[in-house]
């Protein structure tokens, strides 16, 4: 048996100190209260679903809450309609690809392949879901401002403070494999999913995954703790 | 019965891994990149002058560091290219070649690498790893280039190859330790990386390494280290040693930088090389050292690099995952503390850990899923990986980054060729050096070369930091233009259109001779016959 803390005390303490001790929660105060509310709401839940306590329900209704408040407030960016400089470099693009056909006898069957890549629409939002997915899953955003590198056009503010990253990769990759946490997880990946459909150009960026980050960096910090404080005490 | 069939399969994936390499590390490799730049010309030319005279571009008998522009490049590639020139004469393929066997040999050591770790569940997993390494836009990238990061990834490769094998066959270790301190001498990142890796690697399996029956190897291997790093010891105090401290991220710090600050701006730089975002979906920002539209992985690879990290902590206490987490936490260090926010030439060593982590997510889907399932999911990623890499490689790259590979060169060079009675001024000021693509492609003399541009610097060669682009060579001459002076002179002055605009070519009576485009129809120089008269 290694060493723990009495109750949940150590588990509270950092969920309180992550919970008000990042830059996002303050912003999200100062921009829309009821967000705030929402967000402070979800992370407790969030925690508590993690160690057992909190009922599944409750967790998805803050979960639908969040998710149609990043909808309502998030600037709707289409998938597909191009601008000026898209059309530019679709129409420079498409003079770029060699023709493509495969000859059947006398035959040639001339394949559009340009057309495809650079044309479709299906294609262009392909293009664009992933460059909205690679945002939201990049760590870099939550804890350095997307440094080292920022987007171009996008006002990079501060999130969490970076020395949390330790705690919410631990936090995350000792809770991934259980099945407890089945439920879980697969709600991050529908939020994930959710926000590379309709990005995440937003004041507050992507807050919907605010609650995950504050409970998991609390879990993985109370681990961290609780295992220095043991190899402390045994060495003793 | 069972062993020659087993022989058999792996010799069928061997082939395998083979002809889809030499199909794409070979293909049009003269052709694309479109261009030559300027760090393939210089090993190219210093290669063909090494050959001829037995010193480099500035007359130095075979030197321990190539001075180039200042840069001071560790050795081995370029002394390596000196028997593919001398069997291909100078010309584009003979300088990239050497760079493109090290990528598809790196294919081999990789699948050897996976086979020996008896980490994988499934033994398809060793293939399949193989040839998604082979498709891999990282590895493509850098070998299909003259220069010389993926020849130092092969020797590092070998050497973690041998490294891993030594903690069952220590003689093993003597080979790793030949072909790690070897890949110190191919480019500047296992300079520092190699140090680090052995050192990490000695900690972590010291109970193993420091048995009394392995100290006779340890003692043989350490002498082998020493003997092969005397160069680096004896050039260790010279300039010539860290020529790029000034790519160091954190030397001009100005107050802003307190202590917290450089902590965050390490680790940020040093996350980024573990970032979803940088390995599967951004390309490197700069456009010369990156693929159009395309990451250093293909985006679906983000599913197995996850599932793959999580086996590695699940299995954190078996000898193969401390060895790969060593390896992930320590080849991003040299990259890292540059200024450069994802720097994939300097970050290739993260290449071999980072694959083997996707392998063992691919491994994971194999053992999880059913074959009818999992078979055309593969099948069908490799087709889709190989027309994103179509797209993007061999289309749009040759025509989109042409200038920036410096496309057109050759052209100017072969406009020189067809009138030795003029001067040529190209102008410099908004382009990099050209001096030495000209030589490669006019395949100037060495001896002349030597004598006419090699004065002053090869008496302080290990310590003449300092790069002037002014070249006076043949009948061409390579700075600035001054126009208060350089139209009074009869000569062709030489510059993109905003060098010479047509307005000035007007104001100043310049008779246009001839323009060289690029694919995409940009000019990239244009040439004009002063009129002093």
């Amino acid at each position: 048996m290694g060493f723990k803390f009495k109750k949940d005390y150590l588990g509270l303490i950092l969920l309180f100190l992550i919970l008000f001790g990042n830059f996002w929660i303050w912003k999200a105060f100062s921009f829309n209260f009821p967000i705030f509310i929402l967000l402070v709401g979800a992370s407790v839940l969030a925690y508590r679903f993690i160690k057992g306590k909190g009922k599944l329900l409750g967790f998805l209704f803050f979960f639908v809450l969040i998710v149609f408040s990043q909808w309502k407030t998030t600037s709707p960016t289409s998938l597909t309609v191009l601008l000026n400089d898209d059309i530019r470099l679709r129409d420079q693009r498409l003079k770029e690809y060699p023709p493509v056909f495969i000859k059947v006898g006398s035959k040639t069957l001339w394949i559009p392949v340009a057309h495809w890549f650079e044309g479709r629409k299906e294609t262009i939002a392909v293009f664009r879901l992933a460059n909205n997915l690679s945002e939201v899953i990049d760590p870099n955003l939550y804890f350095f401002a997307n440094h080292p590198r920022e987007r171009v056009g996008v006002s990079e503010f501060e999130k969490f403070p970076f020395i949390l990253f330790p705690f919410f990769f631990v936090g995350i990759i000792t809770t991934v494999g259980s099945r407890r946490f089945r439920n879980y997880f697969l709600s991050l990946v529908v939020i994930i999913l959710l926000l590379s459909l309709f990005g995440n150009k937003n004041e507050l960026g992507p807050f919907a995954i605010f609650p995950y980050i504050t409970s998991l960096s609390a879990i993985g910090g109370e681990r961290l703790i609780n295992k220095a404080l043991h190899f402390v005490l045994k060495s003793k | 019965m069972k062993k020659n069939k087993n022989i058999l399969i792996e010799i069928i994936a061997l082939l395998a891994i083979l002809i889809v390499g030499i199909v794409i590390f070979f293909y049009k490799l003269d052709k694309i990149p479109s261009g030559f730049y300027i760090d393939e010309a210089l090993p190219g030319y210093n290669a063909y002058a090494l050959l001829l005279t037995g010193k480099d571009e500035f007359g130095k008998n075979f030197p321990m560091f190539l001075r180039f522009y200042g840069s001071y490049n560790p050795p081995l590639f370029t002394y390596l290219v000196i028997p593919w020139v001398a069997s291909l004469g100078l010309n584009i393929f003979a300088v990239r070649a050497p760079s493109a066997l090290a990528g598809l040999l790196s294919g081999l050591v990789v699948y050897f690498f996976l086979k020996n770790s008896h980490f994988l569940k499934r033994k398809l997993s060793v293939f399949l790893g193989a040839i998604f390494f082979v498709i891999t836009p990282w590895i493509i990238l850098h070998s299909r280039v003259g220069y010389e990061v993926s020849l130092a990834f092969l020797l590092f490769c070998l050497g973690c190859l041998f490294l891993w094998q030594a903690l069952t066959k220590p003689n093993r270790l003597i080979l790793a330790t030949i072909f790690l301190s070897f890949s110190t001498y191919a480019a500047y990142a296992e300079r520092f990386l190699v140090p680090m890796v052995v050192v990490g690697f000695a900690l972590v399996f010291r109970k193993v390494l420091f048995r009394k029956s392995n100290l006779k190897i340890l003692k043989i291997s350490l002498l082998i280290f020493f003997v092969s790093q005397i160069p680096h010891l004896l050039l260790l105090t010279t300039p010539a040693f860290f020529p790029k401290a000034n790519l160091w991220g954190f030397e001009s710090s100005t107050g802003i930088w307190d202590k917290f600050g450089i902590i965050r701006e390490s680790l940020s730089r040093y996350l980024v090389y573990f970032s979803p975002r940088s390995l599967f979906f951004l390309p490197d920002p700069d456009p010369q050292r990156s693929i159009p539209d395309l990451s250093v992985f293909y985006p679906w690879m983000l599913v197995p690099y996850l599932l793959g990290i999580y086996t590695f902590w699940k299995r954190r206490n078996e000898d193969f995952s401390k060895f790969v987490i060593l390896l992930l936490a320590l080849t991003p260090i040299p990259a890292a503390f540059t200024r450069d926010p994802f720097a994939t030439h300097r970050a290739l060593p993260v290449l071999l850990p980072a694959i083997v982590v996707i392998v063992a997510g691919i491994d994971l889907v194999i053992k999880r899923l059913k074959f009818r399932i999992w078979f055309p999911l593969f099948a069908l990623t490799f087709g889709w990986s190989l027309i994103l890499l179509w797209r993007s490689y061999f289309v749009i790259l040759p025509v989109e980054r042409a200038r920036l590979w410096g496309y057109g060169v050759s052209e100017l060079a072969e406009e020189i060729k067809q009138r030795p009675e003029e001067n040529f001024l190209i102008d410099e000021s908004r382009t990099k050096a050209t001096y030495i693509n000209l030589a490669f492609f006019l395949k100037y003399p060495p001896e002349k070369f030597q004598e006419e541009t090699g004065a002053g610097i090869k008496d302080n060669y290990y310590s003449s930091l300092d790069f002037n682009s002014h070249y006076q060579f043949a009948n061409i001459e390579t700075r600035g233009i001054t126009w208060g002076e350089d139209i009074y002179k009869p000569q062709i002055l030489v510059g993109d259109e905003l060098v010479i605009s047509a307005q000035q070519a007007k104001e100043h009576s310049l008779e246009e001779v001839f323009e060289i485009k690029d694919p995409m129809g940009r000019v990239v120089f244009r040439g004009y016959r002063t009129n002093p008269r």
